[in-house]
């Protein structure tokens, strides 16, 4: 079988002749028009993936996704069947059952390489940075602001998170497996080992939990003891940083990072419009202020009113009492 | 001696003269220097303006080769033959093709070399190359290849302290010709300072950026504020950092 996390595995996979006697045997299998979609780990990319899924397969054929989100959460999104697999195996899928297109989210990342990697070692068509679907033809934004490219649709599809399609009805999800797909021979570069993330060490753009400081945090060693204990990745707002209490590579905003986290602590931030732009794609932000009026609360899921610093020591007690 | 060819794009458009960071191109180059293998900067155009292309001289090198031709897959992966180098390592998303981010594959795949994508460090060593990759949320893979490789750079990836910006210098532009194009001649002079357009006419600007976060902002309003004593906020919030999987403990 193929080896996980191997993104070489395209290139060997095309060597080898798909297997196809399990094929006939199996009623579990996934029908060869499906379309499979890959929805990534987060709950963004599973959004846009199963929309672009389903409006592209419309009523007539299955979306089959390769995922290890729940049936119910994938129900949700108008997905037919679920395969536990990881996303690696898409060439022998290929091989295999021969879909009508598969479609990964555009995350500058490992799927965007994948579905990029597979187009060329396997001369299939494909749509990158797609943000609409219909009538056969696919949209695509290019580097020019507002100007999209339009074409015909491809076999890939990489899919931005600004796509636009109607939401689906949610549908019962069902296991399914797969026939066994290629044997893989060794070759290529080899794996050596994964390193665990460092938060400290993590670009903020790639961070999963971002606690930054703002002008009402002024013991900058309390802020990066809480962010240790909680394992998050420090940030801070401009004004931080213009006063060099924190390096620049760390300043969210316009004219510093934009970041993606799944949640957003902002402590003693009031947020600045720049600010703001530059955590638009988080998925969840706390807020903890004293001010409950101010713009950071007015965009935060949770706004917490307190002062940074006394929420800080508690926190850290917290944590202290459940070592 | 171990040579990387980095390719680099211009970091504007070439019809519209928009400029773009082009930290991707930057920040391979920087960490093929980093490397200590012998580097040679290479952009493959068309075009004939050279003044976008010194953003990429002001790391150390004071020389660049510019490849005047068409197709840039098949020129770079013949000047990567021709000097007979041991890697390649360029952006991910260039001009070409308005962006489509194919480049890098199409060129590995003419080369018949392996792709490794997300590079954050390479180092030469008696067996080929190790090299550190970036995986999702910070998280990184360690490679061993023994022939050569592309690699690919993504800037949001890479870990803060590598040097994203340098000041231009002179730089030494050599010049090669593809045959049997009927190009115009190309102009190494120095061009006259002048102001840059930052944004296509009519796309959103800044501005209209700020107004719509801001129109956002106030139909949102929607998340939940709570007070108390710091002790009750502390439970609530570790309750919901919790519910998004985050608490080691």
């Amino acid at each position: 079988m193929i080896r996980r996390h191997d993104p070489f595995a395209v290139r060997r996979a095309r060597k080898v002749a798909p297997s196809t006697d399990a094929k006939a045997s199996s009623p579990n299998l996934p029908p060869a028009e499906c379309v499979v979609a890959v929805p990534g780990r987060s709950e963004q990319q599973l959004l846009v993936v199963a929309k672009a899924a389903r409006a592209l397969a419309g009523e007539e054929r299955p979306v089959l996704a390769l995922s290890s989100h729940s049936p119910e959460a994938l129900s949700a999104h108008a997905v037919d069947l679920v395969v536990r697999e990881e996303p690696e195996v898409l060439p022998a899928v290929w091989m295999t059952l021969c879909p009508y297109a598969i479609i990964l989210p555009e995350d500058g990342g490992r799927y965007s390489d994948l579905g990029r990697r597979l187009a060329v070692d396997l001369e299939l068509s494909i749509a990158v940075h797609v943000v609409a679907i219909g009538a056969g033809l696919v949209w695509s934004a290019t580097n020019l602001p507002g100007k999209e490219v339009v074409a015909p649709l491809p076999r890939i599809l990489l899919v931005d998170r600004r796509i636009s399609a109607p939401a689906a009805t949610p549908r019962v999800t069902r296991e399914a497996v797969l026939p066994p797909l290629c044997n893989v021979p060794e070759g290529g570069p080899r794996l050596l080992r994964t390193i665990e993330p460092e938060p400290e060490r993590t670009a903020l753009p790639n961070a999963r939990f971002v606690v930054a400081a703002g002008a009402g945090v002024r013991d900058l060693g309390l802020f990066h003891r809480f962010v240790n204990a909680l394992g998050a990745t420090p940030g801070a707002s401009r004004n931080l940083v213009d006063s060099g209490q924190m390096p620049r590579d760390r300043q969210i905003g316009t004219s510093g990072e934009r970041i993606a986290a799944d949640v957003y602590v902002a402590l003693g931030i009031s947020g600045a419009v720049q600010h703001l732009e530059g955590i638009d794609d988080c998925q969840c932000v706390i807020a903890v202020n004293t001010d409950s009026s101010c713009p950071m609360a007015a965009r935060a899921d949770l706004t917490l009113r307190c002062d940074a610093e006394t929420f800080m020591h508690r926190v850290l007690a917290h944590l202290d009492r459940r070592k | 001696m171990t040579r990387v060819l980095v390719a680099v794009s211009l970091p504007c458009h070439p019809t519209t003269g928009n400029r773009f960071r082009a930290s991707s191109e930057t920040l391979a180059l920087a960490i093929a220097l980093a490397s200590g293998a012998e580097v040679e900067i290479v952009h493959v155009s068309t075009g004939n303006r050279q003044e976008d292309l010194l953003t990429f001289a002001g790391f150390g090198d004071s020389s660049l080769v510019w490849i005047r031709s068409p197709d840039p897959a098949s020129a770079l992966a013949r000047r990567a033959v021709e000097t007979n180098v041991d890697a390649v390592l360029t952006g991910t998303r260039s001009a070409m093709g308005l962006g489509t981010g194919l480049l890098p594959y199409v060129i590995a795949r003419s080369l018949r070399w392996p792709v490794l994508a997300g590079i954050l460090e390479a180092t030469p060593c008696s067996d080929g190359w190790r090299c550190e990759t970036s995986m999702c949320h910070g998280a990184r893979a360690v490679w061993q290849t023994e022939g050569p490789f592309l690699g690919t750079v993504a800037s949001p990836a890479v870990s803060p302290g590598i040097p994203r910006f340098a000041a231009s210098r002179k730089v030494e532009i050599g010049v090669v010709e593809e045959e049997g194009l009927d190009l115009p001649k190309p102009d190494l002079t120095d061009a006259p300072r002048r102001s840059v357009a930052l944004n296509a006419p009519g796309s959103p600007d800044h501005a209209d950026r700020l107004r719509t976060i801001l129109t956002a902002t106030q139909a949102l309003n929607s998340g939940r504020i709570i007070e108390g004593n710091p002790e009750e906020l502390a439970d609530v919030f570790l309750q919901e950092v919790k519910s998004h999987g985050l608490l080691r403990r």
